[in-house]
C-alpha cells in the first residue's frame, strides 16, 4: 500500500517509509518531527551524533552551538566533521554536513559555547534541548535553561568507555542537578576525558532516540532512570534517580509541571 | 559478597579491576573495606569528613541510596553497588 500525505513529498514518504512502519510511530510521529525545533549543545562526539540521526529522522529545525574551529583530535568522535574541515568554524562544518545527510532540515548555528548569558538566546525557540557538552558549566547553564523554559532536556555524557543519559522533565523528573548537585573538582577542562567515537556515539544515538521519543510520543522515555553502560566490560544498567526537593535549580517546581 | 562496580576513573587504583567483590553489611562498610584494600580511592570516594563526595552517586540494584539510607543501606551477599561518578564528555 503506498502512504498518501499531501504535506510530504514522494522522495520524503520513500526516504522515512522506514521509520513510519514503526508501531506507534506513523505519519503523525512524522509530522512531529518535521515540526520540531530541536537546540543541541556542541556538536562533537555526543552532539553531532545526535545531530546526525535526527537530521536522517527528519526532525525540521536543529539549531548547534559549538565554538572554535576543527582540529585534527577532533576527527576521531565527530561524525559531523572530516579532515578537509581542520581549521573552519566547528558550525560550519557541522551545518555542511547535516544539509548532505538531509537538506530538509532546516539548520541555525551559533559559533560560540553555552553559557549562563547567552544560553535562553541560544535555546529560546526551541521545544527541547539536547546536551553534550564537555564542561559542567555549559550543562548547568542548559539544564537551567529547560528548568525556566519548561522544555524537557535530554542529557548524555561520557568519560572513558563509560557513558550515562537521562530525560528531564522539569517539575516532574529530576533535573541534572538534582542528580548531580556539584562537578567534580578534576573536570576542568575539556581535554580531561580520553574517548573513542564509540561512547560518544553510544550516548548520542540513544539520547536521540529519547528526543524522538520525547517528541513524537512514541515508545518510552528514560523518565527518572539513568541508562548507565561500560563499553569496556558490556556492562548496562538502567538507574533510578530520584527528584531532590531541596534542588536550587527545580526543587521549587510542582509535580507535573512539564 | 557484595559486588562493586569499580567506574573507569578508580580503576587505576584497584589494579584495573572493574569489579570487586567486599565484605560488609551496610555501603559505608564495603567502601571501608575497598578503601582498606585500595587505599588511594578514598580520596576519589570521599571528603575530608568522611562523608561520600557530592558528585558520586551510589546505586544499591539500581535503587539511588539517597532514596534509601544513604551510606548505611543494608547489604547482602548477592547485592551490587554500582559507583557513578558525574562526567560530561561529550
Amino acid at each position: 500500500m503506498t502512504l498518501q500525505a499531501p504535506d510530504f513529498t514522494q522522495f520524503q514518504l520513500d526516504r522515512y517509509s522506514r521509520q513510519l512502519r514503526l508501531e506507534g510511530f506513523g505519519i503523525e510521529g512524522q509530522r512531529r518531527l518535521r515540526d520540531a525545533h530541536v537546540a543541541i549543545s556542541r556538536g562533537g562526539g555526543v552532539g553531532g551524533t545526535v545531530a546526525t540521526h535526527l537530521a536522517m529522522a527528519g526532525v525540521g529545525r536543529i539549531t548547534v552551538a559549538h565554538g572554535g574551529e576543527i582540529v585534527p583530535e577532533y576527527l576521531n568522535r565527530m561524525l559531523l566533521a572530516n579532515p578537509k574541515d581542520v581549521g573552519r568554524p566547528c558550525v560550519d562544518a557541522f551545518a555542511d554536513s547535516l544539509h548532505r545527510i538531509n537538506p530538509d532540515v532546516e539548520v541555525t548555528t551559533y559559533s560560540e559555547y553555552v553559557t549562563d548569558d547567552n544560553v535562553l538566546r541560544i535555546v529560546g525557540d526551541a521545544n527541547l534541548i539536547a546536551d553534550g557538552a564537555p564542561l559542567f558549566e555549559e550543562r548547568y547553564a542548559l539544564n537551567k535553561a529547560a528548568v525556566e523554559l519548561g522544555i524537557p532536556l535530554v542529557s548524555g555524557a561520557m568519560y572513558d568507555t563509560e557513558g550515562y543519559i537521562t530525560t528531564v522533565r522539569p517539575g516532574r523528573t529530576p533535573c541534572l542537578s538534582c542528580i548531580y548537585p556539584t562537578k567534580p573538582p578534576y573536570w576542568t577542562n575539556i581535554k580531561v576525558f580520553p574517548a573513542l567515537s564509540t561512547a560518544p556515539g553510544l550516548v548520542g544515538t540513544v539520547m536521540a532516540m529519547e528526543v524522538i521519543k520525547m517528541i513524537t510520543g512514541f515508545a518510552e522515555p528514560l523518565d527518572s532512570q539513568l541508562m548507565f553502560f561500560d563499553l569496556r566490560t558490556n556492562m548496562t544498567r538502567l538507574l533510578n534517580v530520584a527528584r531532590r526537593p531541596e534542588c536550587t535549580v527545580c526543587g521549587h517546581l510542582d509535580n507535573n509541571d512539564c | 559478597m557484595p559486588k562493586i562496580f569499580v567506574p573507569t576513573i578508580m580503576r587505576k587504583h584497584t589494579e584495573n579491576k572493574a569489579t570487586v567483590e567486599v565484605p560488609g553489611t551496610t555501603v559505608s562498610e564495603v567502601f571501608d573495606n575497598l578503601i582498606a584494600s585500595y587505599p588511594m580511592v578514598r580520596d576519589l570516594l570521599r571528603g575530608k569528613d568522611g562523608g561520600l563526595l557530592r558528585h558520586i552517586n551510589v546505586f544499591v540494584n539500581g535503587d539511588d541510596i539517597r532514596g534509601l539510607d544513604g551510606d548505611k543501606t543494608g547489604l547482602t551477599d548477592r547485592d551490587e553497588v554500582h559507583v557513578v561518578p558525574a562526567m560530561a564528555g561529550g
